[in-house]
């Protein structure tokens, strides 16, 4: 049944191929491997860096010079000082004044609806940081160097009759190419001209080659200026068309090279290499993102399916229908994709339908259409609800498909778990930077040498630079580790502190260590029982960390109704830690186990495989380090300098066993600089939901919890909120941000305390940009871009957290929606950047917010296998991990 | 079909001719409850935002609500023991964020001036049309070379029914539309 898992649709990225990444969903137990584990959030460090640069201690010094910085930038926007944010409205037409390279005019009306009232008068500051050491780096971005100078006329083009292909619609319209003046657009509705006609509407005939009549008439929609997003549109339309010369093929969205496809024989997989562009404003020019990335194409086609199905004649259709529903098909006659809804095993292609008055079947429907001949003429037919086309029109509109046309898309289950297949993939996929950077170049220089592609961008007077663009970027300093006894180490330039733990103590461990607490192993392990324990008591006592002796359950199958048998019994003498130890992996027996320790019995549960012990005492420091975090302790701290802060994450996972629902967690730390704890909080929510429902709810708990550990209310609070897309930022800010800040605002009043500094920052993983280091290598952990790639409207920057071995490093983007936090961007920059070193899971860095990684955690670990709420007694303790 | 097809179109609370996905509800709800907020009242739940209740039956929601849970889940199980253990002597350190107050940047001052081509995002037609009217004349304005300045003039003929920045009508047809 492995075709009814649907893959994904994204075209693959390079670095998420990883085998490991695949098994996401799986359960974690410690695998042989030593410190790999599925977290692929965090990244194999690096061991060739060991380079040791003095770590200068960042003074105050750094911090004055942000105020320079600040005052620099002040000229562009003076203007903007005099007005409050809130009372902008005031400013009339009449205070127009010259200012900034660009700004002429400032006679701004208050149209931004999504303006949050605010009092403080705003004064000017820049986004840019200066702390750090400053770096060139290269991005994947072209510059335009010139663009289309001159208006740009838009027309509304209509055929009649009417033409369901672009592609001839195209055809019949390049008769009157000589009309449109050098250089048109047309997508198929839409023209775009340099010239303008002289009347409004515009009729003319032409022909096809089939003899076909047809009446077009083009009326003039409006003109484009450089001045407004559309225009935006337009120069991306002109790229792609140029990127056509290059004789790419559209899939979906993006533009593919169908000659230059790799093709994996032995998994009847191809891949196509592709190019992603946008022409976007950024911080201050329009700047091309170009980014390579890959299609995986699958040969079999729905028919395929069937045929390998139809050999058991009496489970035929219901197996095919298991292996068929919920896939999503691509058909090559009009590149689109569906999702299939239905089988209907009652009619075949010859059936009939109406089509413009005609009963045609659908077998002289695709041959005269797209000329298409069906050889089976017995398939049975696909059933489609077009999702996106039933919210315009009419709810019920279904769209049936050929078996025999549909190409399967996307990656089975089957296919990510097996690591031949990925191995093969990720070899073609992942780049490292030099061969990335290489990839773009010659993207670049084909659009400069292909006739066609030159044509269409002279045409339009558009010139693209050849370079990549050069970004100034910064490195953070590598942050100092805090163990036991104020021991302070530096992560290093690398982030990696796993070998700090040969020698220090974990930040905190329970006074009595752990005392009270179970082992459950399969009689026949009690040999490897044995090695582990001994392993963690040697591991645990380096750290500082006493364990005493279990108390040990022998069972005598490795079932899993033993297991819980086992557990039951144990949770009786209420221990603090069940260790299960495992012979192999088996995901029914993992959710089993965690969901009786989470769900039913409110102890932390460690689930270690056999194979661990190959790894001897480097995988048992790491699950000594997991167990005292799992009983609420902290293994080490960074140097915070901020008290009364509390940092939040947020993320979503969807449920795995129910499509409609989806669970959010949020953990939230208490007052790191003295008590180094998290807490965690679960809800469920709807999997349609993008936006967070009862998100105040359980902000509201994080507060008190807060209240009641320091007995009083956290003055600063920074939020990450991760699990979102940039398209949703606006309703982000109208329904998340706003609701928080006013709930806040009473929270704190009832208390009569003043309102808290908040920050609430959006974190992408997924954005297209990437940077590259001297022409061929990463940029290392703690690298700042916050300039030119950029977007104006927005507080954003780009952080590389994380180190990594293989591939290129994608950079994560935080987005500060709203922030009255009262920290210059380069704390901001700083403190997340500290924030990624707190993942207990891993010594080293992180991709993300520790805060957003646990988050992370706990809504896949309840929306794959716990699927219901745990104990609040576990609230304090990260059972997650 | 399954179960979940059918739900997959809902109602407006505000307004129950408006149909829609599921997946499109949240954000609908932003814009009507702009629209309606003089006309519907509704009472959003505490546990949940995405409950809009009327009045009437807003204590009795209040008591059913699913989403109470989140809540209540206190009164079944016992919350997390303080553990004072897990408190550490504070760490020091050599910087001092805490007195710091530099104010926050904020991106839409910035925006306002510069040279740059500005999205009409989550505005209504009406007002995504006065925008880029505005934008042509803050970018373009005085200064504009000749060629867009001509722009400007002939701008004023054909951009009345159909003008620039709205493809699509407008959304909603409503009466008391004049932001």
């Amino acid at each position: 049944m492995g075709d009814q898992e649907r893959g994904r649709r994204r075209p693959l990225n390079d670095s998420d191929i990883s085998p490991e990444s695949v098994q996401q969903p799986r359960p974690k137990i410690f695998r042989g491997d030593g410190f790999k584990s599925d977290d692929r959030d965090r990244s194999e460090a690096s061991s060739s860096r060991g380079t040791s640069r003095s770590h200068a201690p960042s003074t105050s010094h750094a911090a004055s010079t942000s105020y320079a910085a600040t005052t620099l930038h002040a000229a562009s926007t003076s203007h903007a000082a005099s007005a409050s944010r809130g009372s902008r409205d005031l400013v009339g037409p009449t205070s127009s004044h010259p200012s900034g390279p660009g700004g002429h005019k400032s006679d701004r009306r208050p149209i931004d609806r999504f303006e949050i009232v605010n009092t403080r008068p705003a004064d000017v500051v820049t986004k840019q940081g200066s702390d750090g050491k400053q770096i060139k780096l290269l991005s994947n971005y072209f510059r335009l160097n010139t663009k289309p100078q001159w208006r740009i006329v838009h027309y509304h083009v209509d055929f009649a009759p009417e033409i369901e292909l672009v592609r001839v619609r195209c055809g019949v319209l390049s008769e009157h190419a000589k009309s449109f003046g050098t250089g048109y657009l047309f997508d198929g509705n839409q023209l775009f001209t340099t010239k303008k006609f002289d009347k409004d509407v515009t009729v003319l005939q032409a022909t096809s080659k089939q003899g076909v009549n047809y009446t077009i008439t083009i009326k003039c929609v409006g003109y484009i200026s450089t001045a407004e997003p559309r225009f935006l549109q337009v120069l991306n339309l002109i790229l792609r068309r140029s990127m056509k010369g290059l004789n790419l093929e559209q899939v979906g969205r993006n533009l593919f090279d169908p000659h230059a496809r790799v093709s994996l024989g032995e998994f009847s997989i191809e891949l196509w290499p592709g190019y992603e562009t946008s022409i976007r404003q950024h911080e201050k020019d329009i700047l091309v993102c170009a980014e390579i990335t890959h299609k995986v194409m699958r040969r079999e086609t729905v028919y395929d399916i069937l045929r390998r199905t139809s050999s058991k004649p009496e489970r035929h259709q219901e197996e095919f229908r298991l292996n068929v529903l919920g896939l999503i098909v691509l058909t090559d006659y009009n590149n689109k994709t569906y999702r299939i809804n239905d089988v209907d095993f009652t009619q075949t292609p010859r059936a009939t339908f109406s089509c413009k008055g005609n009963d045609v079947s659908f077998i002289e429907y695709y041959l005269k259409k797209y000329n298409i001949r069906i050889r089976d003429h017995d398939q049975p037919l696909l059933i489609s609800k077009n999702r996106d086309k039933a919210q315009k029109s009419n709810a019920n509109e279904i769209v049936i498909l050929i078996p025999e046309l549909c190409r399967v898309t996307g990656l089975t289950d089957n296919m990510r778990s097996n690591n031949n297949l990925m191995r093969a993939m990720s070899n073609h996929t992942r780049m490292n930077p030099e061969r990335r950077i290489e990839r773009l170049k010659t993207f670049n220089r084909r659009l400069h040498t292909t006739a066609e592609s030159v044509k269409v961008l002279t045409d339009w007077n558009m010139k693209l630079d050849e370079k990549l663009i050069e970004v100034q970027g910064r490195v953070l300093l590598p942050q100092k580790i805090v163990f036991n006894d104020n021991a302070r180490l530096s992560a290093g330039d690398s982030a990696d502190w796993t070998r700090h733990f040969r020698n220090q103590r974990m930040l905190t461990t329970p006074r009595s260590g752990l005392d009270r607490w179970a082992v459950i192993a399969p009689k026949r392990c009690s040999s490897e029982l044995r090695t582990l324990l001994s392993n963690l008591n040697r591991a645990a006592m380096g750290m500082g960390f006493h364990i005493s002796c279990p108390r040990e359950v022998m069972i005598y199958d490795d079932r899993t109704s033993s297991y819980i048998q086992a557990l039951d019994d144990c949770a009786t003498k209420d221990p603090k830690l069940i260790l299960c130890f495992v012979p192999s992996d088996s995901p029914e027996r993992y959710s089993a186990i965690k969901k009786r320790g989470c769900v039913d019995r409110a102890v932390p549960t460690q689930v270690v495989t056999k194979r661990c012990n190959k790894n001897g005492l480097s995988v048992a420091t790491k699950i000594a380090i997991q167990m005292n975090c799992k009983i609420g302790y902290t293994p080490w701290m960074i140097e915070l300098p901020l008290s009364g802060l509390m940092t939040m994450g947020f993320d979503i996972a969807k449920c795995s066993s129910n499509r409609n629902k989806a669970y959010g967690a949020l953990v939230a730390s208490m007052d790191l600089q003295r008590n180094a704890t998290f807490f965690s909080t679960v809800a469920e929510c709807s999997a349609y939901d993008v936006l967070a429902n009862n998100l105040w709810p359980m902000i509201l708990k994080a507060l008190r919890q807060y209240q009641l550990e320091h007995q009083k209310l956290p003055n600063r609070i920074v939020f990450y909120r991760d699990g979102v897309s940039s398209g949703s930022l606006r309703q982000l800010f109208e329904y998340e941000v706003k609701d928080v800040v006013e709930k806040l605002n009473l929270e704190y009043k009832k208390v009569s305390s003043t309102p808290p500094m908040l920050a609430y920052i959006v974190v992408t993983k997924s954005s297209n940009t990437r940077f590259f280091l001297d022409n061929r290598s990463n940029p290392p952990p703690g690298t700042v871009v916050d300039d030119v790639v950029t977007l104006p409207e927005r507080y954003d920057f780009y952080l590389v957290s994380q180190t990594v071995r293989q591939g290129t490093v994608s950079p994560t983007n935080y987005n500060v929606l709203y922030s009255n936090i009262g920290l210059s961007p380069d704390k901001v920059q700083k403190l997340t950047y500290k924030m990624c070193h707190l993942y207990y899971n891993w010594s080293g860095t992180t991709r993300v917010p520790a805060v957003c990684q646990y988050a992370k955690k706990l809504a896949t670990l309840v929306g794959s296998h716990l699927h219901a709420i745990p104990q609040n007694a576990l609230e304090k303790k990260f059972y997650y991990l | 079909m399954n179960v979940m097809d059918a739900n997959d179109m809902v109602c407006c609370p505000y307004n129950k001719t408006h149909k829609m996905l599921r997946k499109k509800l949240q954000q609908h709800i932003l814009k009507c409850r702009e629209i309606y907020k003089d006309e519907v009242e509704l009472l959003v739940c505490p546990f949940n935002k995405a409950h809009l209740i009327p009045e009437p039956d807003f204590l009795q929601h209040t008591r059913t609500c699913i989403d109470r849970k989140i809540v209540a889940h206190y009164q079944q199980s016992a919350p997390a023991p303080l553990n004072e253990e897990t408190k550490h002597e504070k760490i020091e350190t050599e910087e001092n964020w805490d007195d710091e107050y530099v104010p926050d940047y904020d991106p839409q001052q910035y925006v306002v001036n510069a040279n740059i081509v500005r999205e009409p995002n989550g505005m209504f037609p009406s007002q995504r049309k006065a925008f880029i009217k505005q934008e042509r004349k803050r970018l373009l304005g005085e200064d504009s070379d000749e060629e867009t300045t001509g722009s400007e003039q002939n701008m004023k003929l054909p951009t009345k029914a159909n003008s620039t920045g709205t493809q699509r009508p407008a959304p909603y047809k409503l009466p008391n539309r004049n932001r």
